[in-house]
């Protein structure tokens, strides 16, 4: 037998794999259209039941939020931007694989994954994006036309988009690390529904979907700040609409950084552990 | 008498069968807490910079979400089972076993289980009903609780009603699930007060997704913000929507026979 | 030098026990109790390059336990094994790059599309270069016969049609060492035999090593010269599949039609009877003893027709796991 051939496993390997997986999953949620965008529009729910409990409180103060603690101040307008912005981005950070993690252990289907040269993680990766790539195609004209409708107060300006871009690819990353990282406690519980609830929970609050940061009470607010939530949520809308002093944008970024470094390092470490668990039940 | 019995013998057997998932139960329950510790949260948040909302204060905003609960438990544990199953019966052709049964075949199909752990939702509701009207100190009164009957046994017939249209359309089209997930979707809307969303929403809410009528309407009748006209228009709603989506299941059944025959 | 090495290696799961009572149900949302099954105590074999080799066992051997370590989902609870130089559970990338496991009741083809689709993700995640794929899969759809299959969703094919799309997937990165685990589960009889066929070509084709598990006998008799027998986590037998027969059942099976039924009843006196239907006898003899034991019977018995046979290898087989044969080995 000859000598395999020697294989590279470097960046131009990752881009290829991705490339294919890209492909292979958007040709599979095509299929699933209606089923996507269903998926897709869960997520508007949120921010604009959300919306409409500030709008209503908002006209109850004569149309003003004003936290006396920090001098943070809401109009209609500037709700409808924060939670439109919100609601576009949240769609762009989506991630679902601690559903189906569970699944995945319990009836064995990780088993083929781990035969393969690349940890599942990329595969899945992959296929998030792709439903990222179809929905939000499907569902641009609906955000045109709630932003028609809520008529949001534009940022001042263009250059907080645009800085707002790597704020909001940082935060897709960090929070498919983090869920991903949620979805390894399927190794270990069938409970994973819970957990998942409390994450949801917790994000809720920290991570800016029932109320800019801003508005938290004290100790939820500085709680908020040091969380991994808020890079993960409200920093890159916050960001996008220009709510963010200067001098604050630096620290939120290395933050961001940070705690995603955290979050693949408890991923490798999750990955081996879990392996090993999920051997030991059998595969 | 005999339906009762009937009631008796199916949904013993049901719950003999789930014993064996009471983990199910405590994931659930914790699930539950979670969830209306969010909504709970985003409320408390919110009315620290108004008193009141649309003229609802947080407790009365509490009272609707334990009747939210209450109401998410009762559908998940009595009509959500028994409606899946139907749809199945409906996609593999198996629904034939039950309109062979010398019952009434709506009765039968529609009622023959119960999840029972789903009850972790109605004692979140229960409890919470519970808290929030010791901390308003309402005084709830025979009125009131007459009247939260009252509009939540149409409640519970109108959701009844709206599930048997859905099952009735899987006779034409196959596949409902979708549709079930946007109702979902809709239904919990109904956390929060109808009053808050926009009126086009709140004309959906009310005519389309009848939240108004399940979970709006027995959550003012118990704080006291409902008089009986409109716990009569619940009934009237009620005793029609059962009447209407009963016509439209026989004749559904009637396509289904027509076609497999 | 042997390109599978296998040293007393070892698999225990652990197994949720459930227990009885709504309280014991209740402790149990918080401590699990455990018991622990053996599943593989201690096996030692070794394969050389382009062997091909019957896994046997029943149900609950093993054998897909020991597969599943060599190809690196399991790690073992104690032993070695070096497949290829590599320790398979170390999982490195340049081990699985060159191994296959292929499972009848798993997939990896993705299910909503055509097998096709499949394959290209194959061909990233493997990094076959272009030619080689294209060469490679030229030769899988001709000798599969995969061309009407290509195009359709995976769902929509035969469990055989998808069985053999599962093996092109699981052949195109031109593996070293194949396990296979099941292919044939639930296939028709023709598809089994066009299976067998092609797993012999591409193993004669290049010089891959071949692991197999099958229920159907037939499949190891086609494929494999040499067999290596596990029960209830133990190695029974490892050797050629021809003297399986005589090491664990060395006796031979003696056919009679006599001329009449009250001679039939005689014949109890020879050898033990394994089946009498009026003139017709079955006869079960020790190996050694078989010529002896024929000759007696034609001399003092009135024979219309006799055959000697080696027990077929179903029989042996299942004798072995009833617990009713003892191994000479």
């Amino acid at each position: 037998m000859s000598a395999p051939p020697e294989r590279r496993w470097g960046a131009r390997y990752f881009a290829e794999l991705y490339r294919a997986q890209i492909r292979q999953g958007v040709a599979v949620m095509l299929q699933y259209r209606f089923a996507m965008v269903i998926w897709g529009v869960w997520g508007f729910v949120g921010p604009l039941v959300s919306l409409a409990i500030w709008n209503a409180a908002s006209s109850a103060r004569g149309g003003t939020i004003v936290n006396a603690a920090n001098g943070a101040s809401f109009q209609r307008g500037d709700f409808a931007a924060y939670f439109l912005t919100f609601m576009v981005f949240g769609h762009m950070t989506m991630s679902w694989d601690a559903f189906e993690y569970g699944w995945r252990v319990r009836t064995g289907g990780l088993s083929p994954l781990l035969l393969r040269p690349v940890d599942p993680i990329h595969a899945d990766a992959a296929r998030n994006v792709s439903f990222k790539l179809i929905t939000s195609a499907i569902l641009l004209p609906v955000w045109i036309l709630l932003a028609w409708l809520l008529q949001p107060t534009p940022p001042e300006s263009g250059w907080s988009l645009l800085l707002a871009t790597p704020a909001l690819l940082l935060a897709a990353v960090m929070r498919y690390v983090w869920q991903y990282c949620l979805a390894m406690v399927a190794f270990w519980t069938t409970r994973v529904e819970a957990i998942q609830q409390l994450y949801f929970t917790v994000d809720a609050f920290l991570g800016g979907r029932v109320a800019p940061l801003a508005l938290l009470p004290g100790w939820l607010g500085v709680l908020a700040a040091w969380s991994p939530f808020r890079g993960m949520g409200a920093f890159p809308v916050e960001l996008a609409l220009g709510r963010i002093p200067a001098e604050q944008i630096a620290p939120a970024f290395l933050a961001q950084v940070g705690w995603l470094v955290v979050a693949l390092l408890a991923y490798r470490a999750l990955w081996r552990l879990g392996l090993r668990r999920y051997s030991a039940v059998g595969a | 008498m005999r339906i009762l019995h009937l009631l008796a013998v199916f949904y013993r057997t049901s719950i003999q069968t789930d014993i064996e998932y009471r983990a199910d139960f405590f994931t659930r329950l914790v699930a539950s807490l979670l969830g209306l510790m969010t909504t709970i949260g985003s409320l408390a948040i919110a009315f620290q910079y108004a008193g009141r909302i649309r003229g609802w204060s947080l407790g009365q905003a509490m009272v609707l979400l334990a009747v939210y609960y209450l109401m998410d438990g009762l559908i998940e544990m009595f009509i959500a089972p028994n409606m899946r199953e139907i749809m199945n019966q409906i996609r593999e052709g198996t629904l034939d076993f039950v309109i062979l049964k010398p019952i009434n075949t709506q009765f039968l199909a529609t009622f023959r289980t119960l999840n029972i752990w789903r009850m972790a939702n109605v004692l979140v509701g229960i409890g919470l009903c519970v808290y929030a009207i010791g901390g308003l100190s309402l005084t709830v009164g025979p009125r009131e609780g007459a009247l939260f009957a009252i509009t939540l046994g149409s409640g519970c017939a109108v959701v009844y009603s709206f599930w048997l249209v859905l099952v009735t359309l899987t006779f034409w089209f196959i596949r409902m699930d979708n549709l079930e997930q946007i109702i979902w979707q809709a239904f919990e809307t109904g956390r929060y007060p109808v009053d808050i969303y926009p009126r086009w929403l709140q004309i959906t809410l009310t005519y389309v997704v009848p939240v108004m009528f399940i979970i709006t309407i027995p959550a003012g009748a118990l704080s006291g913000r409902v008089g009986p006209d409109t716990a009569a228009v619940s009934v009237v709603v009620a005793v029609v929507s059962v009447a209407l989506s009963s016509c439209f299941w026989r004749f559904g059944l009637k396509h289904y026979t027509g076609a497999s025959a | 030098m042997p390109q599978i090495e296998v040293r007393d290696l070892k698999k225990t799961y652990r197994v949720h026990e459930r227990e009885a009572g709504a309280s014991a149900s209740f402790r149990s949302l918080f401590v699990r109790k455990y018991k622990a099954v053996e599943a593989v105590k201690g096996v030692s074999f070794s394969l050389d390059a382009g062997e091909r080799v019957g896994f046997l066992g029943p149900n609950g051997a093993g054998k897909t336990t020991t597969l599943k370590m060599l190809a690196g989902l399991l790690y073992p609870d104690g032993g070695e094994a070096e497949v290829l130089g590599h320790v398979p559970w170390r999982r490195e990338r340049n081990y699985l790059q060159r191994i296959s496991l292929v499972m009848g009741n798993r997939n990896q083809l993705v299910w909503d599309l055509p097998a096709m689709d499949s394959f290209l993700v194959n061909q990233a995640v493997y990094q076959i270069p272009e030619t080689a794929f294209r060469e490679t899969l030229d030769e899988l759809v001709a000798l599969l016969d995969l061309t009407p299959l290509l195009k359709k969703q995976v769902r929509s094919l035969s469990l055989g049609e998808r069985m053999k799309c599962e093996l092109a997937a699981a052949l195109l990165h031109r593996p070293d060492v194949l396990f296979l685990d099941e292919p044939t589960l639930g296939v028709d009889i023709t598809m089994q035999g066009r299976i067998r066929e092609f797993v012999a070509s591409y193993n004669q084709k290049y010089g891959a090593t071949v692991l197999l598990t099958s229920h159907y006998m037939a499949d190891v008799t086609a494929l494999c010269r040499r067999v290596i027998v596990i029960h209830h986590g133990q190695l029974l037998y490892d050797g050629e599949l021809e003297s399986l027969a005589a090491r664990i059942a060395p006796f031979k099976l003696v056919q009679l039609e006599l001329a009449d039924a009250a001679a039939a009843a005689r014949v109890e006196q020879f050898a033990e009877v394994l089946e009498r239907q009026d003139t017709r006898v079955k006869l079960r003899v020790p190996r050694g003893e078989a010529s002896l034991v024929v000759a007696r019977i034609l001399s003092e018995l009135p024979i219309v027709d006799l055959t000697v046979q080696d027990p077929p290898i179903e029989e042996v087989i299942d004798q072995v796991f009833q617990g009713n044969a003892e191994v000479t080995a």
